[in-house]
């Protein structure tokens, strides 16, 4: 049967799954790690570096390394979340051809799901050589709060990555799933998941016959542990300028270096009171004089940086319960995801704000991978013994008159769902009727998020106010949205399937795939041959080792000179053959190298 | 009135009833016991009390002739159907009374097209018929009986049987199956589930829905394809119980003796009768009408007034012959045709009374009911259809609030021909310039008649234009004018719709609606 991974594409770490049984296991990386950072660089001499490898060099290559790509993908260019990430990043963000986020790195620009794809990639190659099969379908997880477009980029991400992602699900609902599944239990539960970039807010009913029902869903796609790390970093570097008077956020290095001090202050709070914060030479004042920063970071400290972040999540906690309809005591168990759920004020703020203890038995970095897994494996598998009924997390409507936002399906419904409503036209004589299919909660048409627009033609020539034209919205189970519109009165009718774009044209992410399969081909090629340079490189330094005890006991005969000699010049050859790559070459010397290595073992221990 | 009675009361095992000492009033209530009727349906059948008939059971469950414990297994019962122990007043409403049968809803003649059964999808056959069954129900059911749940259920229950349900429906279970128009049938479903589970799980809109329900439930009584059935089975069990006293009367009549020849009611078991439809009685049927028309119709009759004599025996005593037997057989046959036929009109009259006591007392709903029995049992008499036809029309103004309710809940769903029936029903007792406008506009949105829908606008002109007699601001003339004149436009009449408009036009000279409809209809376009 074909197995379907689960993956929870994070803003700082990624971690995939796989159901093995009735077990969601988390599959670790080369390294051990069971999550791996959702970190991309491009190095000086062009290589591409995933994960551990590129978060490691992201100081010396701070403007070629990419964090946090899930805040800028499907995002337009002009929104201001990525003017802010313009500001705060050390790699360069430009304008895509369709006012899309394009990334520079080094001499290339890629787009931001293209970025997210290699993560993808990384973890598809991660399950790959774990199950020693390839795979091909995955479920890929976002934050609830996500609107069509940026599920739509995620969704090209994996195609980029060679992926078939068969369902988009909500974090903290693929954090419910690995919650319940199995359990047979039934109760009201909120899941609070404050991860790198996003928050987000859930509530459900987990009830028999394995049913997980969303009631409402709630969240900020800009609250995050980056934006407790920011908080650090802003008053690190308040504290160095007003020491030497030099703002470090000029500098880029030093601001990398700051990110991750940054970052492992706080992580390091949630376990010990204080913590040494601890830059040497972070920056030079120009006059050949390094500075050193230097600063202890204490627990009350940190909460009192971060009060308001904690205060917002709380209020929309609140949110989420009003949506729902429900009080707070209704919700019989809390289950915390995301990393940031580890820091003690956090933990208090929940605990004060639900009256009660947060459930402590699922783990809040592998917890939403293993549900993704646990979908993945229901939609495809026979014995479907689990159903998960989400809702969309925005309202979707069309744009009326006067700029004006008029909801179809409201926030909160569940999908599959459809609704109609009748519109009439605002102009006189008006024979042709635009469509605007928005997402959002405002009243005005321009706060909200345009996923994608049509033309009714041929109305009949009217009055304004007397055509009418039904509209009709429909969400199917894969989430694709489509809009039907009829002029009532002669029945012209004109409907779309609103393809949310992610910023990339078809073509565009056809040619992702190719570059992306030709990466991956290349990326084989090279693990050859790094394969075979290691075999030969130990043979090579096993030979070498026996050179002496060899010319010792049979340096004297001809036979022996002629060996020795031989195998001097299959040394020099499988060098030559390393140094030109040449992966064929290097495996033939193998051969021949471990025939030398034989022999001369077999004289030494005769000797 | 004595609270409604839902017991049945049961014979009990191995009884010599002729051991008792009752009387013939208490032998009458005895032999109705089956087993299966309920005190009301005994009293009702009978045309007796209520309370007579409770306290007459009562009497006899303290001799040990009747019990009222629910029936234990293995005995004989005419139908499967459990009796239930608390069940509500007879309900001819959507309230699914058989909750404990399989399936509420019969394909019968199936809503759907057997070919959609063919349909090469990764479906068995099986989960074809269930989705589609339950796809061409979904306009027609509550939302209980959507989601097979009583409709006292608790949010619990709901919550479970929605589960449930979900499980069959939801388009994830077919995941990566071919299901060709399946696929959006199941999400109709699905959505109608849900949108149902939506409603009757949070309070308000719960309360919402119910009030609506309760309102239909009321006035669907008054809906005769909605109370053909009821009827019919009681007309049925009275046409049983006629046959069986002819019967018993008729040996009565050939063996007179001692013994009191009553059917044993608890042993009787005739099948359900079966293709049995109102007969007309053999005997010139126009003067029996007459006849019984003239008694019927007469104010003097009071109620009381026994059913036996009051109609004259109009065959005279079959001559008495000592060669023909086959003559003997033909008059005992027409002699029981005879009986039956009088006994259908005693029935009828005896409703027809009962009806107008309910009219007197201003319950034209129970008229309603009883005077439809009795025109199953006496069609074609004037008296009692006329008198059927005053009682609906006193019971839809009666319940004009319902009705004005109902339909402002369904214009609210969108449901606008089922908004354009109940705001025309309401007009008869809501009789407001404002319904009528409602009902008129209501009828043309849903592409309704428009003659009705012209008749409904022309009477809320009519009554809005009476400034003195219009209690009801909620709607000015032009409003009325312009929904008239939108449905003679639709009807083609145009000349009348810009007249109706021009009206409209010197009420409300600044609406620029009515300006560009004048426009358009003296440029033709319309």
């Amino acid at each position: 049967m074909e197995r379907v991974i689960g993956i929870d594409l994070g803003t700082t770490n990624s971690c995939v799954a796989i159901l093995e049984g009735d077990t969601p296991v988390v599959i670790p990386n080369r390294g051990g790690y069971k999550t791996t950072p959702s970190v991309v660089a491009v190095t000086e001499a062009g290589k591409r570096l995933v994960g551990h490898i590129a978060k490691r060099q992201a100081i010396t290559n701070a403007e070629n390394t990419v964090y946090a790509a899930k805040r800028l993908i499907g995002r337009k260019w002009n929104s201001p979340q990525v003017k802010n990430a313009i500001m705060t990043s050390s790699y360069t963000i430009v304008e895509g051809p369709h006012a899309d986020v394009r990334i520079k790195l080094r001499d290339k620009t890629f787009s931001v799901p293209e970025v997210s794809s290699m993560v993808l990639q990384e973890m598809k190659i991660v399950a790959e050589d774990y199950l020693g099969e390839p795979v091909k379908k995955a479920v890929v997880t976002v934050p609830a709060y996500f609107n069509d477009n940026q599920r739509q980029a995620t969704k090209d991400a994996g195609a980029i990555a060679g992926l078939d992602v068969i369902r988009i699900i909500n974090e903290p609902t693929a954090a419910s799933l690995a919650y319940g599944y199995g359990k047979d239990m039934d109760r009201t539960v909120a899941v609070y998941d404050l991860g790198g970039g996003t928050f987000d807010v859930s509530i459900l009913e987990i009830g028999a016959h394995g049913v997980f029902k969303v009631i409402s869903t709630t969240g900020d796609t800009f609250l995050g542990g980056e934006d407790f790390d920011a908080r650090i970093i802003d008053w690190l570097v308040t504290g160095f300028q007003d020491d030497h008077g030099i703002d470090l956020r000029q500098d880029r290095m030093a601001l990398q270096r700051l990110r991750d001090a940054a970052e492992k202050a706080k992580c390091e709070l949630s376990g010990v009171r204080e913590t040494e914060i601890n830059l040497p030479f972070i920056i030079s004042t120009g006059r050949n004089e390094a500075l050193h920063l230097q600063r202890t970071l204490a627990r009350p400290t940190l909460e009192k940086l971060t009060e308001d972040l904690v205060e917002r999540t709380v209020d929309i906690c609140k949110q989420a319960l009003a949506d729902a309809k429900l009080d707070v005591s209704e919700v019989e168990d809390v289950i915390l995801v995301g990393g940031m759920t580890r820091m003690p004020a956090v933990q208090t703020a929940v605990t004060g704000y639900f009256g009660r203890e947060p459930n402590k038995s699922v783990h809040p970095d592998e917890v939403v991978a293993m549900g993704a897994a646990i979908q993945g494996a229901a939609l495809v598998q026979d014995r479907r013994d689990m159903i998960l009924l989400d809702v969309t997390p925005h309202a979707l409507g069309i744009m009326t008159f006067g700029s004006n936002f008029e909801e179809l399906i409201p926030q909160n419904t569940t999908v599959p769902t459809s609704r109609t409503k009748v519109f009439t036209t605002s102009r006189d004589d008006q024979t042709a009727v635009k469509i605007l299919v928005m997402q959002g909660e405002s009243k005005r048409a321009d706060e909200n998020e345009l996923l994608g627009e049509f033309i009714l033609t041929g109305l009949r020539r009217a009055p304004k106010g007397h055509v009418e034209i039904e509209v009709t919205f429909e969400i199917n189970t894969d989430g694709i949205v489509s809009v039907h519109a009829k002029d009532m009165e002669n029945g012209q009718a004109q409907s779309i399937q609103v393809t949310a774009t992610s910023g990339l044209t078809q073509d565009e992410i056809k040619n992702m795939m190719t570059n992306a399969q030709d990466y991956l081909v290349e990326r084989r090629v090279d693990e050859h041959f790094e394969a075979a340079k290691q075999e030969a490189e130990t043979l090579i330094a096993e030979i070498e080792r026996l050179f002496p005890e060899i010319e010792r006991v049979v340096g004297s005969a001809d036979f022996g000179r002629d060996a020795i000699a031989k195998a001097r010049t299959t040394v020099e050859r499988t060098r030559s053959a390393i140094d030109s790559k040449d992966t064929g070459l290097v495996k033939e010397q193998v051969d021949q190298l471990s025939r030398t290595q034989r022999m001369f073992k077999g004289v030494v221990s005769r000797g | 009135m004595t609270p409604l009675q839902k017991r049945v009361p049961r014979l009990v095992d191995g009884i010599d009833l002729r051991a008792l000492p009752i009387g013939p009033a208490e032998a009458f209530v005895l032999s109705r016991v089956d087993g299966l009727t309920t005190e009301l349906e005994i009293a009702e059948a009978a045309g007796l009390e209520e309370s007579a008939v409770s306290s007459t059971l009562t009497a006899l469950t303290r001799l040990g002739a009747v019990h009222f414990d629910p029936p234990r297994l293995g005995e004989s019962m005419r139908a499967p159907r459990p009796a239930p122990t608390v069940s509500l007043p007879l309900r001819l409403g959507p309230i699914i009374e058989s909750s404990g049968e399989a399936e509420p809803h019969h394909p019968a003649a199936a809503l759907y097209e057997l070919q959609e059964l063919d349909e090469a999808v990764d479906l068995s056959v099986e989960r074809k018929r269930v989705i589609l069954e339950a796809f061409h129900h979904l306009d027609s059911l509550s939302h209980y009986q959507l989601l097979k749940v009583d409709p006292r259920a608790d949010k619990k229950a709901i919550k479970n049987a929605y589960y449930e349900v979900v499980n069959v429906f939801h388009p994830d279970r077919y995941f990566g199956k071919n299901l060709g128009s399946f696929k959006p049938k199941l999400e109709r479903v699905f959505a109608r589930l849900t949108e149902a589970y939506d409603a009757i799980t949070r309070a308000g809109p719960r309360a919402e829905y119910d009030a609506y329900l309760a309102s239909l439930d009321k006035t669907r009584e008054l809906d005769p394809s909605h109370a053909a059935a009821a009827v019919q089975a009681r007309v049925q069990a009275i046409q049983r119980q006629i046959e069986d006293e002819a019967r018993a009367a008729e040996q009565a009549s050939l063996a007179p003796g001692p013994r009191r020849n009553s059917p044993a009611p608890g042993s009787l078991v005739p099948g359900p009768i079966s293709g049995w439809e109102p007969r007309v009685p053999s005997l010139d049927p126009e003067a029996r009408k007459r006849a019984l028309a003239r008694k019927l119709g007469g104010r003097h009759v009071s109620g009381a007034a026994p059913a036996r004599s009051s109609i004259a025996p109009t065959v005279p005593p079959p001559p008495i012959s000592v060669d023909a037997r086959e003559r003997a057989g033909d008059g005992l046959k027409r002699r029981y045709e005879q009986r039956i036929t009088r006994a259908r009109e005693q029935r009828a009259e005896r409703y027809l009374l009962d009806a107008r006591v309910s009219l007197s007392n201003k319950d034209p709903l129970s008229a309603v009911n009883g005077l439809r029995i009795a025109t199953s049992l006496v069609p074609d008499n004037a008296e009692i259809s006329a008198r059927l036809q005053e009682a609906q029309t006193e019971a839809t103004v009666l319940l004009a609030d319902h009705y004005l309710a109902q339909a402002q809940y369904e214009e609210r769903e969108g449901r606008l021909a089922d908004a354009a029936r109940s705001y025309g029903r309401a007009t008869l007792g809501s009789p407001h310039a404002r319904t009528f406008e409602r009902a008129a506009y209501c009828t043309m949105m849903a592409q309704g008649d428009l003659r009705i829908a012209g008749d409904y606008a022309r009477k809320a002109v009519a009554l809005v234009g009476q400034a003195s007699l219009s209690r009801d601001p909620s709607c000015d003339e032009a409003q009325a004018r312009v929904t008239l004149a939108r449905i003679y436009v639709a009807a083609g009449m145009k000349q009348s719709g810009l007249a109706e408009f021009e009206r409209a036009a010197t009420l409300a000279p600044k609406d620029d609606t009515i300006r560009d409809w004048i426009r358009r209809l003296k440029r033709g376009e319309a």
